[in-house]
């Protein structure tokens, strides 16, 4: 059965139909889709049949073959999708996949996030489904890093994966070094920056903001 | 010193900005000074300012300086 997670103030449960109509608003903002690897305009008849691919694994377990989600070359990809909700309220949506046969199996897991409520993107609260997933990956699924493929002119998502943790990938690293004006100038040669969390970084990271996300709520 | 001046000394302590640059406006994450990290350092000066805990909604919710002043209403602080 799929996963609810929960933790410093929000829920990430599987997403239901009563959430598409908001998610593909969101997903289809151009300041949302521009960050995207797959940055084109989603119809809504593709969204439901994305929807019911991944209705079928939420009712799987993460280790069945019924969870596995084959691409059109036939490459098996790991998957689990999540709406995020903060008092009740839909906010975004998160995911994580894997390109190992299962995520259960996985030493690597590649999340991906977004806030679409107006109300909360680019407010802290953003930091808590990425705990929240981040808990899960390092301590249910016990992998052992974490990767990010950010575009180099999302400022702000970058910023935020340094925040937990996240290192820049050696390999990246040297492609940044060569190309580093072309980074800070946004160019379309090297778009895609990897980073990597690891659990120790992610831990030391994040104590403070944990503590803050993580008080008890005021009794009225 | 009044509350006011309470307030705009938790944000220039926090934030390590002029008090100039302080206005009801000043919203989280909308310039460099104001990310994640000052906005756990403004909570605690806010805190230490006037002696109170805040809980995790008022922390979450306390996206601009207008908001803060509203929400520090909520602790019997007015402005």
């Amino acid at each position: 059965m799929m996963t609810h997670l929960s933790g410093f103030g929000v829920v990430l449960r599987p997403i239901n139909e009563e959430d598409l109509s908001d998610l593909l608003r969101w997903r289809n903002r151009e300041d949302i889709r521009s960050m995207m690897k797959s940055q084109s305009i989603i119809s809504m008849d593709d969204h439901r049949r994305w929807f019911s691919s991944i209705v079928q694994l939420n009712n799987a377990d993460i280790d069945s073959k019924a969870a596995q989600h084959c691409t059109s070359d036939s490459i098996a990809i790991q998957s689990q999708y999540f709406a995020i909700c903060y008092k009740a309220e839909l906010i975004g949506s998160a995911n994580i996949t894997t390109e190992a046969l299962s995520l259960s199996k996985a030493s690597e897991v590649e999340p991906g996030l977004y806030i679409g409520h107006e109300r909360y993107r680019g407010n802290i609260l953003a930091f808590a489904p990425s705990l929240v997933l981040n808990d899960y990956c390092f301590k249910e699924l016990k992998v052992k890093r974490i990767c990010a493929t950010v575009h180099a002119n999302n400022h702000q998502a970058l910023a935020y994966n340094a925040k937990l943790g996240y290192k820049l990938s050696s390999s990246d690293e040297q492609d940044s070094q060569k190309s580093s004006h072309d980074h800070v100038a946004g160019s379309e040669k090297h778009p895609w920056i990897k980073m990597t969390l690891q659990e120790e970084d992610y831990l030391r990271a994040t104590a403070k903001i944990r503590q803050f996300l993580s008080r008890p709520a005021k009794k009225n | 010193m009044s509350t006011i001046e309470q307030l705009n000394a938790a944000f220039v302590s926090a934030l390590d900005i002029d008090e100039k640059q302080i206005s009801d406006e000043l919203a989280y994450n909308s310039i460099e000074e104001w990310d994640s990290t000052a906005h756990m350092i403004l909570i605690a000066e806010l805190e230490d300012q006037f002696d109170i805990m805040l809980d995790t909604d008022d922390i979450i919710d306390m996206s601009s300086v207008a908001k803060a002043k509203e929400i520090l209403q909520k602790y019997d602080i007015s402005f």
